[in-house]
């Protein structure tokens, strides 16, 4: 029970050695991970942005059936729920404390136990979440007392998110912090009995990305119990009695396949995230191997090869240069997945990297040792450095940064609202890329404004001129 | 690997606190414990006679962001093996005491220091005055089992005693720590040990040892050690070990019941006149020899 003894997850950084900050070659961090030390922190001196893991904890809590949500902070905070309200059966089923001042320095136990209640008169929901934010974290605010009492009272469950917006670098580690506080408060009993059923570890994913997913292990007669993102009060409870829990996402899945492992010795069957045909492959041989399903598999992926054989028969797109800009295990699977389409990888950006991708990197020192790594979230202004200076064809990156690369006039593939995982995926992927490289005239267009977010004399500089060595 | 006994023990400022733990550590490894003694308070000068003078960087001092950090870039092993941290803080007049406590105790849960030291007793030496959520961080989660609280018969050290207790109250029902009792020290005057029987009995705790005034601990002190090291064998350290023993001992905790706020001072004018009374009566009895 180690892993969930404490009321948070130990951060992605300490746990996994992530880092934030770095622009150079993957040379230098092999160096540096063969050292004590791993990958050593860097800082920025200069950042135009950082991830908050409350946002990162809510883009999961907002998805999840039968649960309400308390933001326990100031009104401010409060914005943050509000980005998730296009969630349809969940709109509106949260309230913030409006912590003041007062609330600050005398505690605010009582406005945290009305909230509670008035979100449960109103809503009647099977788990309310309560998202600590940095003043409750700042404070050191008593949460659990109020939570001992009400979830007596209200016979519901009752779960507070230690989030605090300000330990951790990686926002993951907002994902983390959900799947930890679900398990040690609701998954707090015994298992039943061994279930039919599958955990499919699903954090970051849309609807249409689980549609392919669950239409391929359907295929092969696995039953499926989605968890955290999406699931309802009874697939949480599920969770506990499965035969094995599966990921999509390595990175994300991570945290919630290894405490299901740790707690109800519940086998995490990882692979690399489906994306792209060779990897969409190994995920499945992967599962294969852990149900003993290979003559399904086999026959499941011949099928679907040959439905996109004709797709890549077609050579249109080698030769052209592009630039990834999206979180390490996304990044990861479409550089392969643009090599095997024969694109040229001229720059790649990642959110984060950690122990887990010691194998991409150590692939990028072998096969590509001038290739820089650009480590960070956001940062549009080393981005647009970057993108001036390689002057790429294509960009592929999520809607947070891709105004950067329109705006240099590169094409842009925003796979925010793309699914692209699975064989589904590559067709709509594949699709996508040659309408994009084929219509270029709004790029164009927009790339002859005058561009004035930043001035040349940062323009001029190196990318890593703001990211340091901390000195001791 | 049995769970370590965790103690935290509570007192105002400057009443002697941090010298009775760090005897009790003394006599508790003495007796052959494995002992960890963690000062939670900023000035970080908790475990200064179990370590000889060695130097001890704070655990504060030593994180930063994500930086890595082991457990012996943060410990000093002291007199007879005692293990000593120090959480540490911000210096005086910025920055946040409370939240510098509440950090360095998750940090050394990260550290798995229970796990590695596999110690028979942890020691938390706590800034008494409970003025913030941060300081009551060893007495909630379930961290330590018991609290001690030391006082003397001041009336601001019963005060901040008894705000103890209302912190324990309030979370004990919540898995929070549960008092073991009193530790009276520094006892000179002749009403001292009536007085602090009395604030115990009202308030449903006991006082499980005296701590007499004593040269021998004001000499320890400055000679950088504690009691059980400098004199061994003198009476005060008999009195410390009779603690430690007490300590590794006692099974019973309570939920004790502070005084409210006109409780108390009803209670302490009770005491000022018997005080007063007393202090005539010897002056009468002088006057008629």
């Amino acid at each position: 029970m180690s892993l969930l003894r404490q009321k948070a997850p130990l951060i992605r950084e300490k746990r996994l050695n992530a880092i934030a900050a770095y622009y150079g070659k993957a040379e230098t961090l092999l160096q540096e991970n063969a050292s004590e030390d791993q990958f050593l922190q860097r800082v920025r001196t200069y950042s135009q942005d950082a991830p908050s893991d409350i946002l990162y904890a809510l883009s999961i809590i907002a998805t999840i059936k039968d649960a309400a949500v308390v933001v326990h902070g100031g009104s401010g905070c409060a914005a943050a729920r509000l980005t998730f309200d296009f969630f349809d059966e969940n709109n509106g089923k949260w309230a913030v404390t409006n912590l003041n001042e007062r609330d600050s320095i005398m505690g605010s136990k009582v406005k945290l136990r009305e909230t509670i209640m008035q979100v449960y008169k109103l809503h009647s929901p099977k788990i309310v979440f309560i998202i600590s934010t940095p003043i409750v974290a700042i404070n050191n605010d008593d949460i659990e007392s109020v939570v001992d009492e009400l979830k007596e009272e209200l016979g519901i469950a009752i779960v507070p998110v230690y989030t605090d917006g300000f330990r951790s670098k990686i926002g993951t580690t907002g994902y983390d912090v959900v799947s930890h506080s679900i398990v040690k408060r609701i998954l707090n009993t015994k298992k039943d009995a061994v279930g039919e059923h599958v955990n499919l570890l699903s954090v970051s994913e849309k609807p249409s990305d689980l549609k392919e997913v669950n239409r391929l292990l359907q295929e092969l007669g696995l039953q499926t119990n989605v968890f955290p993102r999406f699931s309802s009060f009874e697939n949480i409870e599920q969770a506990k009695n499965a035969l094995f829990s599966l990921s999509i996402n390595p990175d994300e899945a991570d945290y919630p396949g290894k405490i299901l492992e740790n707690r109800f010795e519940i086998p995490y069957v990882h692979s690399v995230l489906p994306v792209g045909i060779a990897n969409t492959s190994q995920w499945l041989t992967e599962i294969a191997i852990a149900t003993g399903r290979k003559k399904e598999v086999q026959s499941l992926l011949s099928r679907e090869k040959e439905r996109l054989s004709s797709l890549l028969k077609k050579n249109d797109l080698s030769k052209r240069k592009v630039f990834i800009s999206l979180t390490p295990a996304y990044g990861i699977a479409l550089y392969e997945l643009f090599e095997e389409l024969g694109f040229e990888v001229v720059g790649v950006k990642f959110t984060y990297i950690d122990q887990l991708h010691l194998k991409f990197v150590e692939k990028i020192k072998a096969e590509r040792p001038e290739l820089a790594l650009f480590i960070g979230d956001g940062q549009l202004f080393e981005e647009e450095n970057v993108i001036r200076k390689i002057k790429p064809d294509l960009y592929i990156g999520n809607s947070s940064d891709f105004a950067v690369a329109i705006r240099n006039g590169v094409s842009v593939i925003n796979i925010q609202n793309l699914s692209i995982i699975g064989f589904e995926g590559v067709l709509n992927l594949v699709g996508k890329i040659r309408k994009t490289l084929a219509n270029t005239s709004f790029t164009q267009l927009l790339a002859q404004s005058e561009n004035k977010s930043y001035t040349n004399y940062w323009l001029n500089k190196s990318t890593n001129w703001f990211i340091k060595q901390e000195v001791k | 690997m049995s769970k370590p006994k965790q103690i935290a023990i509570y007192g105002k400022g400057g009443i002697g606190k941090s010298t009775t733990t760090s005897n009790i550590a003394a006599a508790l490894a003495e007796a052959g414990y494995k002992v960890v003694q963690i000062g939670c308070d900023p000035k970080s000068d908790s475990t200064n006679t179990l370590r000889n003078g060695n130097y001890l960087p704070t655990v504060l001092d030593s994180t930063r962001d994500g930086e890595k950090v082991g457990l012996k870039d943060i410990s000093v092993v002291g007199f007879k093996g005692v293990l000593c941290i120090e959480a540490g803080g911000p210096v005086p007049g910025v920055g946040c005491a409370g939240r510098g406590i509440n950090a360095a105790v998750s940090l050394l849960q990260d550290l798995h220091l229970f796990e590695e030291f596999q110690p028979d007793f942890v020691l938390y030496d706590v800034l008494g005055d409970v003025v913030c959520g941060g300081f009551a961080v060893p007495i909630r989660e379930g961290l330590a089992d018991k609290v001690y609280v030391v006082s003397s018969s001041d009336f601001m050290a019963i005060y901040a005693a008894n705000n103890l207790f209302k912190a324990i109250t309030k979370y004990a029902s919540s898995g929070g720590a549960q008092l073991g009792g009193i530790i009276a020290n520094s006892l000179n005057a002749p009403y001292a040990k009536s007085l602090i029987d009395n604030f115990a009995e009202r308030t449903g705790a006991s006082v499980i040892g005296y701590v007499p005034r004593s040269i021998t601990v004001a000499q320890s002190e400055l000679y950088g050690k504690t009691v059980i090291e400098a004199h061994p064998g003198s009476a005060q350290a008999d009195v410390y070990r009779k603690l430690a023993q007490r300590i590794v001992n006692d099974t019973e905790t309570v939920i004790p019941r502070p005084l409210n706020v006109t409780e108390l001072r009803d209670w302490a004018r009770e005491w000022g006149d018997r005080i007063l009374q007393e202090e005539k009566g010897e002056v009468l009895q002088q006057a008629s020899i």
